[in-house]
């Protein structure tokens, strides 16, 4: 006959060693989270910069845009004759898409998913006008002005806080000066 | 006969298994990590050598190159630029061979080369898939057709890089099992400023 010890040995076993498995398998699914976050947040970072370098390449402005002759135009008064932040669509100039896109600020507003190796990320990009008082902090402006600030907002169903938290919002900011072109 | 004491083995037994089969997990796991890892370092080092050289195709001080290209295919690319901002302009050249990479048991790890004036570095790292694409026009979906024609060089505004690295060796938890190779990625699409349409 088993004594009331042995049992209450086996049991306590039995808790040490299923509290070890539960442990053991929060490590592999901490490791598994964290290679493939990883791999996904390098993703992010490299499409981030593929836009921002994209956009840095067109014109700072559609008023700044270069002509038939391939010289830049640049408006009389600076900054107030500057165009509105967006894609400046017109029928003899369309904006539609990012293939059509010939300055910096006409990226404001553009919404995208893309898919890069099966994995969904959901894209926004917002470009504001910005002004600043020490070059280290900068505040959005009402009105325009010489510098304009292009975030990239990433966010993809497989990047969250947690399981089952909100999407991690990756911001990426790049702040032009018309006067640094 | 004893029950208990057979009862005893048995438990034991099967808590000994458990502990096993935890123990086997965890290790197998930090092989993947630590595998995981080491690959990621070795991306980042190729990836840095690719971000430096890239960006500045076309680049001589204070002009931009009147010749950018040499060669543009999707296993090779070959371009003028003053990459050191020292002396004369280089010819650096970029090209996944065919050859497989030394001491390596992964079939599909080749030879990436990085060659500056023909001055060769072999990179052994495992690229098991190296591509690129160029594009006419800023966010185009649809690339150019490669290899690239001289008289078309000029309309390359775009230049995209894929890369894959695999490790040297495959991973596997069950010893019957093929096994696999643990990998890492990545893409990225440059918008060289000498590349510009209005330069």
């Amino acid at each position: 006959m088993v004594g009331y010890d042995e049992v209450l040995y086996v049991m306590l076993s039995m808790v040490i060693v299923s509290t070890m498995a539960l442990n053991a398998n929060r490590v592999i699914q901490v490791n598994n989270t964290t290679m493939i976050e990883g791999q996904l947040e390098g993703e992010v970072i490299a499409y981030a910069q593929d836009i921002i370098e994209e956009s840095r390449a067109l014109a700072f402005d559609e008023e700044t845009t270069y002509n038939k002759a391939g010289n830049s135009t640049v408006p009389v008064y600076i900054p107030s004759g500057f165009s509105n932040l967006g894609p400046d669509d017109t029928m003899s100039d369309p904006e539609g898409d990012r293939t059509q896109f010939d300055d910096f600020d006409d990226f404001n507003g553009l919404r995208e998913t893309v898919e890069i190796r099966d994995v969904e990320y959901d894209i926004s990009v917002e470009v504001e006008y910005v002004k600043t008082s020490d070059y280290s902090t900068y505040t959005p402006s009402s009105n325009k002005t010489t510098l304009k600030r292009f975030t990239v907002n990433i966010e993809s169903d497989f990047l969250r806080k947690n399981t089952q938290g909100d999407q991690t919002q990756y911001n990426f900011s790049f702040i032009r000066s018309y006067y640094a072109d | 006969m004893n029950y208990g004491i057979l009862i005893s083995y048995i438990v034991a037994g099967f808590l000994m298994i458990t502990i096993l089969t935890i123990t086997y997990n965890v290790t197998y796991s930090n092989q993947e990590v630590t595998t995981t890892l080491t690959k990621s370092n070795h991306t980042q080092a190729v990836k840095d050598i690719i971000m430096h050289d890239i960006p500045k195709i076309g680049y001589q001080k204070k002009s931009v190159l009147s010749t950018i290209f040499s060669k543009a295919d999707s296993n090779e690319i070959s371009f003028y630029s003053n990459i050191d901002d020292q002396g004369s302009v280089e010819l650096v050249t970029w090209k996944y061979t065919n050859t497989p990479a030394p001491g390596s048991k992964n079939p599909n790890d080749r030879i990436l080369e990085r060659s500056v004036n023909g001055d060769v570095t072999e990179i052994t790292n495992g690229v098991t898939h190296f591509k690129i694409n160029y594009y006419d026009t800023y966010g185009s979906d649809t690339p150019l057709p490669t290899p690239i024609s001289g008289s078309n060089y000029d309309d390359i505004v775009q230049i995209e890089v894929e890369m894959e690295l695999q490790s040297e060796y495959e991973l596997s938890y069950d010893i019957n099992d093929p096994g696999d190779y643990v990998s890492t990625s990545w893409r990225k699409r440059f918008s060289p400023v000498n590349l510009r349409p209005n330069n």
